[in-house]
């Protein structure tokens, strides 16, 4: 118990950048909401976080029995063109509302913006750094540990492999596109799967070897001629009805070759040490040492790929807000509000607010471990 | 040679492929008349593998109730044609107010519902001769006759539209003068900017680490944390801060140092020559795409001096005698430009990042605010000429960096692959 206790002081101390910026999230969500930050009801609990996209102050869904409410409860995207227009810092409109970080030209609250930008660049971030770590440990570790892969295979598996993959895939595209039902498609796939179980059992089999360890460097190589950015407008163009799961999926995808690349460097020093060639002279089974020897090992290699990687999405996801592409060029990010700041020098708060967070957002995922 | 090569062929063969996925506003092109629309879009070999009652024109129709009931009628028995004019006929029918209702038949997938609907409708009698002809046809469509043979499911494969819009447009890009001149003069006015942010970033960042190396501690740490935060500094914010700040008298007349955003349109023309004339305009826009260069090559220059100060024969240098600068000059900087090389060679691609938002921050008209453009207006064959472009410029950049590493250290080999 003391020593779990010891880790987790250890952790909050190696990470008090991160644990910095997540308490002041939740400050000042305390100080600008669409809705009650905490609500305690007969139904259960509410909470008043991540809601990025509400365009006008919410009421609570459940019947509450505690409250606890923002100081002012207002929308990022609340337009107040009646003596709330283009104030500055500190300033009140006609309504008597204070305003900490101002107005934009359409009277909306420039600090409700703020927070709204805040959410979306700490979701994205941990979302994009989360998968991105997971699969390039999983890619890197396997390449690096499975280099030169044998398999023992028959001809007449190998072809049934083949043809039955892609009418797999036939038949899921049909059942996709509505000319047969999902269920044919499990059973058929059902079907295959056991084909090719007695095909394996009861052919005679011949020796292979599958270069794994270079498929990462070539994934690799195939993106280094071109930049992030570029990629991302491309694939912008043509998956123009993305949304916010669809950008999340495409920024972990641009980070996924060089992080592979980058993991499995480190992962072949460590497969050559003489405590993993003695784990495989005892037999024991590669996903076995792979996570019990190798992804310890790898961890803090994996971490700070994560934080940069995080960082990374933060500035490609401002990038493609301030151009008015993506699924957050039509919601209040910073990159949108920077490109509002942009356009009317006369309100020179709207951009400067934003871009002081996300210089120090991208700082503490860059730095945030001691 | 071979790898540059192939990796610019599977660039442009990645967005060729990918334009020809059917990506469109399912709101806008609700209908069959999307369905024209679309098809300008797909790509020369695109194909599809699709059962045989699947009339492949049908693909083009966005997913939605409407495309629902026209692979149900299709797959039992009905022909592609005969359910267009089904679809056409109600849209026309129920284009009137009082009619309004029947639009729901558009999205019935119960054929024996839809026929009994029909036959309680013109047993009424209050519809006009060519209503009646109308309804009498729908009612005629959907008593086609349920087909469940086997053979109607054998695959077919289908290649897509060779002579479509998508392919003129192709076939004739390299000849239409408009776009090559679209892209020689915004190739002129990115190639000069990213020369001056190039040398800017490479002059800057070895200057800046000489400097640091000869800093007290104190000092160190106070440049070692301005690097970090410049290195992090994204680079539209910057420009936004410089564009405010130095390129209007708004604030003060001294602050009015460069030329601001639109400037550009004073050039007389896009030429080469006209573009080297007006260095001038390029100064602050290079300067703010280097400064992020300028920290990230000045930390790489230290990380590497310092590491190359551990070594053993910089003691014995020092025993015998040699000065810093001796030191730097003649032994450190030779060591440690070997990997800065390769690292140099991999700027460009992080320059093409800057150059995008640069240029749309500075409205020029480079190769960076052509990319948005062609984004914008879905002009996939701008963006596969661009994109293949920039591929190969950084690929040739990369391969040059390899030659040029080899020229100062003959030990290194490049293995043509």
């Amino acid at each position: 118990m003391e020593m779990k206790v010891r880790r987790i002081i250890h952790f909050l101390k190696n990470n008090y950048l991160v644990w910095i910026a997540l308490v002041a999230y939740i400050a000042l969500k305390c100080v600008v909401n669409p809705q009650p930050v905490l609500t305690f009801g007969k139904n259960g609990v509410q909470l008043g976080f991540f809601n990025f996209k509400e365009s006008s102050p919410q009421p609570t869904t459940i019947n509450p029995i505690v409250e606890v409410n923002p100081i002012w409860k207002m929308s990022a995207y609340q337009i107040n063109l009646e003596g709330g227009a283009s104030l500055r810092p500190l300033s009140m409109d006609k309504q008597g509302v204070l305003h900490l970080m101002g107005t934009d030209h359409l009277g909306r609250d420039v600090m409700a913006g703020f927070i709204c930008g805040m959410e979306i660049a700490i979701i994205l971030g941990l979302l994009v750094s989360v998968g991105t770590g997971l699969l390039c440990l999983l890619m890197g570790s396997m390449s690096a540990y499975f280099d030169r892969f044998p398999f023992r295979i028959s001809v007449i598996e190998l072809i049934l492999w083949v043809a039955l993959s892609i009418a797999c895939i036939v038949l899921l595209g049909w059942s996709l596109i509505g000319a047969t039902n999902i269920g044919l498609w499990i059973i058929f796939f059902f079907i295959c799967f056991v084909t090719l179980w007695f095909t394996g059992k009861y052919t005679n089999k011949k020796k292979y070897i599958l270069p794994l360890g270079g498929f990462n460097r070539r994934f690799q190589e195939v993106f280094q001629p071109l930049p992030d950015l570029v990629i991302l407008l491309v694939l912008m163009a043509v998956f123009n009805q993305i949304g916010f799961w669809g950008l999340v999926i495409l920024l972990i995808f641009l980070r996924l070759p060089s992080g592979a690349w980058f993991i499995q460097g480190r992962a072949q020093q460590i497969v050559v040490e003489p405590h993993i060639d003695q784990a495989k002279a005892m037999a024991i089974p590669g996903h076995y040492i792979i996570i019990r020897h190798m992804v310890p090992l790898l961890m803090p290699f994996v971490r700070i790929f994560m934080s940069l990687t995080a960082a990374r999405a933060v500035l490609s996801e401002s990038a493609l807000s301030f151009l008015g592409l993506g699924p957050t060029g039509e919601w209040m990010s910073w990159g949108t509000m920077i490109r509002i700041g942009l356009a009317n020098f006369a309100i020179w708060w709207v951009a400067f607010f934003p871009i002081i967070g996300l210089v120090a957002i991208t700082l503490i995922f860059r730095i945030g471990k001691k | 040679m071979i790898r540059i090569i192939f990796q610019v062929t599977l660039v442009v063969l990645a967005v060729y492929f990918m334009s020809g996925i059917i990506s469109g506003n399912p709101q806008e092109q609700e209908g069959l008349e999307g369905a024209d629309r679309l098809e300008g879009r797909l790509p020369m070999f695109y194909l599809s593998v699709l059962p045989k009652w699947y009339d492949y024109r049908m693909e083009l129709i966005p997913g939605g109730l409407v495309k629902k009931q026209g692979v149900r009628f299709l797959r039992q028995g009905m022909n592609f044609d005969d359910w267009k004019t089904f679809q056409n006929t109600i849209k026309n029918l129920s284009s009137k107010q009082e009619n309004r209702e029947w639009n729901s038949w558009r999205y019935n997938l119960d054929r024996q519902d839809l026929q009994k609907q029909l036959s309680e409708v013109m047993a009424t009698e209050h519809y006009d001769p060519i209503e009646i002809q109308k309804l009498k046809l729908l009612r005629q469509l959907v008593q086609f006759e349920d087909s469940r043979r086997l053979n109607r499911w054998i695959p077919t494969i289908h290649w897509w539209g060779s002579n479509n819009a998508f392919h003129q447009e192709a076939k004739t890009f390299f000849f239409n003068d408009g776009k090559m001149q679209q892209i020689r003069s915004a190739g002129y006015l990115s190639f000069v900017l990213s020369i001056i942010s190039f040398c800017f970033s490479v002059i800057g960042g070895t200057a800046f680490a000489l400097l640091y190396m000869r800093m007290g501690s104190k000092w160190q740490g106070v440049c070692m944390v301005v690097l970090n935060i410049f290195y992090v500094f994204p680079i539209f914010c910057l420009a936004v801060l410089a564009v405010q700040f130095c390129t209007s008298d708004y604030y003060s007349d001294f602050l009015h140092i460069f030329p601001g955003p639109g400037d550009f349109l004073l050039m007389p023309s896009t030429s080469f020559i006209d573009v080297l004339g007006h260095v001038a305009f390029f100064i602050l826009p290079a300067l703010l795409l280097s400064i992020p260069l300028i920290a990230g090559i000045a930390m790489r220059w230290i990380a590497g001096m310092e590491d190359e100060m551990k070594k053993p024969y910089v003691q014995t240098l020092y025993s015998k005698g040699i000065d810093l600068y001796t030191l730097q000059w003649k032994h450190i900087l030779k060591n440690v430009s070997l990997p800065m090389i390769t690292y140099f060679a991999m700027l460009f691609p992080a320059l093409m990042s800057g150059v995008l938002l640069i240029e749309n921050v500075f409205s020029i008209g480079g190769m960076g605010r052509l990319i948005w453009q062609s984004v914008r207006h879905e002009d996939f064959i701008m963006l596969m000429v661009i994109t293949a472009l920039v591929a190969l410029i950084n690929a040739i950049m990369g391969g040059i960096g390899q030659m040029v590493k080899q020229m100062f250290d003959p030990r290194t080999e490049i293995i043509w692959k």
